[in-house]
């Protein structure tokens, strides 16, 4: 039906004629004269990318399995604390299952972020892909700050939404869910600050132990055995030494120590541990080590060549 | 970005400089590039990625300033960037993604609302021949793909100026030869300038309409390419058998001439189109075929090479612009 009647208009421009039901598109090269978007944009782009990487979308399969398991894992203790209570019509009472859970699946919160940080940043470095990046309309702290948001979200699935989730369920199962809501607003607080607290510390952390290496394995070692050894060594001197102030060494527990804030913020004490310090050290400590990292993270991609 | 800014040279720099520890990349370069395709032509190391980058503002110089397309690529960085198109030489795909993803990326990166830059993701793709393979992983591409791909992540955006560092890198012949139309219809059809870093003349050759050369951090010739490879004050004369006996004819009527080594090709000093005259005469009256008449006109190589070996270089032209940018860059 092609070149039955009309003519074709070739200046270049995208011309359609309709010749009955055929259509004829000339794919020259279009100029865009519509609206550029700003850093905002660029930045939010730049975080859903890197969220997207981290859970494995648009990537093969094997690339799902363990961020989508340890997710999982995660949900697990809010599932099944919520059947038993629905088949057993609240058996369990009201037994305030947060800081238990928070200790329980720190060891997963720690290899979320150290299986998914490497994944985010090792690769862009490796591949040299950085030098497209920053030659785009974005400062280096733009992409930095992305990485950092869509790690902390992510994570915030594991450390947040499973607790959120059972304490909505709590709610609902309750015989007033308005009077639970009011008499839990406190858990509700700090299961919401402990849980960012947690993703935040887990984050950073691990994407400034990964800028140092470009290879992901490696990344994902450094990060896991840092954590463990530093927990290991310093519940050791902690616990086991009587030096004067070895109850400080504590504070350097790169595994426990959001644990620990987060018992603080319950009112708990943590079981592995009894100290004299009382809970303000651990989250000023953590808010330290916190700024650190995010400090050599951006130090390293500062000196990242173009 | 203003008019007012547009007619403005595409690039301008002045005095510029930079240097890495003891090594001085650039030196005091102050360079002027007009619209359409402009050759930035040197040896490794001559300074021409300091120089991208240094517009792209991605790197601070030590002395001196820089525009593009009217924009302070210092204190206008950001929304410089997204008018400008910049390929790098060396990888730089994440060999994970599949094309099509990956130049939708960075054409949101540069400003693109998400439907337009699957749309013109898709499109730039077709146009520089991969409309086919969009949606395979680039980590399977060829060389000549991959670097298709880095085309096209550059171009996504539409920029108004495209750097291209060493486009034709590691390809073969053919590879070469496709992305060279390719550039050229880039500048030529799309109307996009573009600033082709190479230290291939040939490549800059075919499809440049000015040239900038670097040598050891310092411009040696700049200048739209007819004005540096025009005419130079010699006629080319090349003859069956020896010449010597119409050589001399044209001594005679008082014209220079330089004769090659074995005498069958020589050189008559040009004054006027008359001496066209006297060497068809000369070779009426010494009965000698003459095989081959031509202005002598100047390579790149022979500018590049003048420049490089620090000599004045030929007359003409060509040499006055060289000394024009030397006296400039003083």
């Amino acid at each position: 039906m092609i070149g039955q009647q009309g003519n074709l208009d070739n200046t270049g421009n995208t011309e359609r004629i309709s010749v009955g039901q055929a259509r004829i598109v000339d794919r020259g090269y279009q100029h865009y004269t519509g609206t550029r978007l700003g850093v905002s944009h660029t930045f939010s782009v730049m975080t859903w990318a890197a969220a997207r990487r981290g859970l494995g979308l648009r990537r093969p399969f094997r690339d799902k399995i363990l961020p989508w398991s340890l997710i999982g894992i995660a949900f697990l203790p809010t599932a099944a604390f919520l059947l038993i209570q629905v088949i057993s019509r609240g058996a369990l009472g009201k037994a305030t299952l947060y800081p238990p859970i928070f200790n329980n699946l720190a060891l997963f919160y720690l290899l979320f972020a150290g299986l998914v940080a490497p994944d985010l940043i090792c690769a862009d470095r490796r591949m040299k892909v950085v030098s497209l990046y920053f030659a785009s309309p974005i400062r280096r702290i733009h992409y930095i700050g992305a990485q950092v948001l869509a790690l902390v979200s992510l994570l915030s699935l594991l450390t947040v939404l499973p607790l959120l989730l059972l304490f909505i369920g709590n709610a609902l199962l309750a015989d007033s869910a308005a009077n639970y809501v009011r008499d839990h607003a406190g858990d509700l607080w700090h299961l919401l600050v402990g849980g960012l607290l947690m993703a935040t510390f887990y984050s950073v952390l691990a994407l400034a132990v990964s800028s140092f290496t470009d290879r992901r394995p490696y990344a994902s070692g450094y990060f896991l055995g840092l954590a463990l050894i530093s927990s290991v060594v310093s519940t050791v001197i902690a616990r086991g030494m009587n030096f004067n102030g070895h109850e400080w060494f504590v504070l350097l527990d790169l595994w426990q120590l959001p644990v620990y804030v987060v018992d603080w913020f319950f009112g708990a004490t943590h079981p592995n541990i009894r100290l004299s310090l009382t809970g303000g050290p651990y989250l000023i400590a953590a808010l330290v080590i916190i700024a650190l990292a995010f400090a050599a993270l951006v130090w390293r991609y500062m000196e990242v060549k173009d | 970005m203003t008019n007012a800014a547009l007619a403005e040279p595409v690039v301008r720099t002045e005095n510029l400089s930079k240097r890495y520890g003891n090594v001085l990349a650039l030196d005091h370069v102050s360079l002027s590039v007009s619209a359409g395709c402009t050759g930035l032509l040197g040896p490794n190391g001559a300074g021409k990625s300091t120089m991208i980058k240094l517009l792209l503002g991605l790197l601070t110089p030590d002395e001196g300033r820089a525009t593009v397309a009217g924009c302070d690529v210092y204190t206008q960085a950001l929304a410089l960037r997204a008018f400008v198109g910049y390929m790098p030489e060396h990888d730089c795909l994440p060999t994970d993604w599949l094309a099509q993803d990956f130049v939708r990326y960075m054409g949101e990166l540069h400003g693109l609302p998400a439907r337009v830059a699957i749309q013109r993701a898709s499109d730039t793709l077709y146009h520089v021949g991969l409309g086919e393979e969009r949606y395979r992983a680039i980590g399977g591409f060829s060389t000549g793909m991959k670097q298709r791909v880095k085309l096209a992540q550059a171009l996504v955006h539409d920029p108004r100026v495209m750097l291209l560092d060493e486009p034709t890198n590691g390809l073969d012949p053919a590879g070469r030869d496709e992305m060279i139309a390719l550039i050229g219809r880039i500048a030529h059809e799309m109307g996009i300038h573009v600033i082709l870093s190479s230290h291939l003349l040939t490549d800059v050759e075919r499809v440049a309409d000015s040239v900038i050369m670097l040598n050891q951090g310092r411009v040696i010739a700049q200048g739209p390419l007819a004005e540096l490879t025009t005419a130079t004050g010699a006629v080319s004369v090349r003859t069956r058998g020896q010449g010597a006996a119409l050589a001399q004819a044209l001594q005679a009527r008082g014209y220079s001439v330089e004769s090659d080594r074995n005498g069958y090709e020589f050189q008559v000093g040009y004054r006027s189109d008359e001496v066209y005259d006297a060497i068809r005469d000369a070779a009426v009256e010494t009965n000698i075929p003459i095989m081959y008449l031509k202005r002598r006109s100047l390579s790149l190589e022979d500018i590049y090479l003048a420049g490089e070996s620090g000599e004045p270089g030929p007359a003409g032209p060509a040499a006055q612009a060289t000394t024009q940018v030397k006296e400039a860059a003083r």
